[in-house]
C-alpha cells in the first residue's frame, strides 16, 4: 500500500517534470482544488483501511465528486464573485487533519496494543518458568 | 483480489496528485509563466518580420554574389574587361556617393517649412508653445524618412546617417552648423505619401498647426538637395577585420 503511494507520487512527479503539459495559469486554481480533493481521498481511503471499512467504489466516486466539486465550486465563486472555494479549502483541509489524527491515533493504539500483547506474552513465559 | 485492486487504484491516484503537483510546482516557480494570447501573436509577427529580414538579407547576400562573379570575370588581364572593371566601380561608387549625401541630388518631392508662431500668446501661456524646436524638425525629418524619402535636407544641411538635430537657444544646430527660423526642409520621394503624412489628422504636422505653430508643405516636381558639406573624417572606427576576408 505504502509502496503504491509513494512509487504513484515519484511516477507522477517524475512524468509531471519529464512531459512538457502545460496549461494556461486561469486553471491552475481548479488543478489545485482538484488535488486538495486528491489528496483527501487517499487519506480518507489509509484512514478507512485502518477501520477496516475500506471501500473500492466509495473511494473512488468519492475521489471524483469530491474533486468535481471543489471545481465546480471554485468556477462558480469566480462568477459569482465569492470565494466559494474557501468552503473547498476549509472542509479539505479539516478532513486531511482530522483524518490524520485518526490515523496516528489507530496507529500508536495498534502500537500499544502489541506492546502489550508481548509483554503478556513474556509475563506468561516468566510465569511458566 | 479486493486488495489488489486497491493497490492500482491508490497508485493510479497517487500519480495524478503526483503529476498535478509537478504541474503546478513547475507553473508556480516562474519560468514558464502563462503568456496571453496578445504576447504570442506580438512574437509571431516580431518573428515574421524577422523571417521577411533574413529573406531580404539572402537577397542581399545572392546580389553580392553576382557582383562578386562579375569581377571575377573581369579579373582577366585583357583591356576590355578591365574597362568593364572599372566602370561597375566607378558605378558603385556613384551609388555609394549618392546614398550616403555625398552628391548633390535631384528630384520630385516636398518642401516643408516651419516657422515660429505669430498669434498672440494667451494670458500666462508658455512662448515655448509658439516657437519651432529640435524636436519638431527630429519628428518631421523622421516622418519623412518613415514615408520614404530618399533625400532630406534642412534650411540646405544634408541630413546624413551622422546627422545631429540639437537645440542651441533660439537657433538650431544641425551637422554642427546653427539655423535659425525659418526652417525649409526639403525631401525627395514620394511627395504625395508624404505630404499626406503630415497634414493627416493625426500627423504632426497638423499638431504643430493646432499648438499655433506656421506649417506649410508643397509638393514640388524640381527639388535639388545639395551634399553634405562636412567632411567626414573617422578617428575611432576601423574596419572589423573579419577571417577569411583580407
Amino acid at each position: 500500500m505504502i509502496f503504491a503511494v509513494v512509487i504513484g507520487l515519484a511516477l507522477g512527479l517524475a512524468l509531471g517534470f519529464g512531459l512538457d503539459i502545460s496549461y494556461p495559469a486561469n486553471y491552475s486554481f481548479y488543478i489545485t482544488m482538484g488535488l486538495l480533493a486528491a489528496m483527501d481521498s487517499i487519506v480518507g481511503a489509509a484512514r478507512s483501511m485502518m477501520e477496516e471499512k475500506y471501500n473500492n467504489l466509495i473511494f473512488i466516486s468519492g475521489f471524483v465528486t469530491n474533486a468535481l466539486l471543489a471545481m465546480l465550486l471554485t468556477y462558480v465563486g469566480d462568477k459569482l464573485g465569492v470565494p466559494l472555494y474557501y468552503a473547498a479549502i476549509l472542509v479539505f483541509g479539516g478532513r486531511l487533519f482530522n483524518n490524520l489524527a485518526v490515523l496516528r491515533r489507530l496507529a500508536i493504539e495498534r502500537y500499544f496494543e502489541r506492546k502489550n500483547r508481548k509483554n503478556e506474552l513474556k509475563n506468561k513465559q516468566n510465569i511458566e518458568e | 483480489m479486493m486488495n489488489k485492486r486497491m493497490i492500482l487504484i491508490t497508485f493510479v491516484v497517487c500519480t495524478i496528485i503526483g503529476l498535478g503537483l509537478a504541474c503546478q510546482m513547475k507553473i508556480s516557480d516562474g519560468d514558464r509563466l502563462y503568456v496571453s494570447p496578445k504576447t504570442i501573436k506580438d512574437y509571431s509577427t516580431t518573428i515574421n518580420s524577422e523571417k521577411e529580414e533574413i529573406k531580404k538579407y539572402q537577397n542581399m547576400i545572392e546580389d553580392a554574389k553576382a557582383k562578386l562573379q562579375n569581377y571575377e570575370k573581369a579579373d582577366h588581364s585583357d583591356g576590355q574587361s578591365d574597362k568593364e572593371f572599372q566602370q561597375s566601380l566607378t558605378a558603385d561608387l556613384e551609388k555609394y556617393k549618392v546614398s550616403s549625401g555625398k552628391e548633390a541630388v535631384r528630384g520630385a518631392g516636398v518642401e516643408v517649412v516651419i516657422d515660429d508662431g505669430t498669434r498672440e500668446l494667451y494670458d500666462g501661456e508658455d512662448i515655448n508653445n509658439l516657437l519651432v524646436h529640435d524636436s519638431d524638425i527630429i519628428m518631421i525629418v523622421n516622418e519623412l524618412n518613415r514615408c520614404g524619402a530618399e533625400a532630406v535636407s534642412v534650411n540646405g544641411q544634408r541630413i546624413t546617417a551622422n546627422t545631429a538635430i540639437s537645440c542651441s537657444g533660439y537657433t538650431v544646430r544641425i551637422n554642427g552648423e546653427v539655423y535659425a527660423r525659418p526652417f525649409k526642409i526639403k525631401a525627395i520621394g514620394d511627395g504625395k505619401r508624404m505630404a499626406a503624412a503630415l497634414v493627416d489628422p493625426d500627423g504632426y504636422g497638423t499638431s504643430l498647426k493646432n499648438w499655433g505653430v506656421q506649417f506649410e508643405v508643397r509638393l514640388k516636381d524640381d527639388i535639388t538637395i545639395d551634399a553634405v558639406s562636412k567632411n567626414y573624417v573617422y578617428k575611432y572606427m576601423n574596419k572589423l577585420q573579419k577571417e577569411g576576408t583580407n
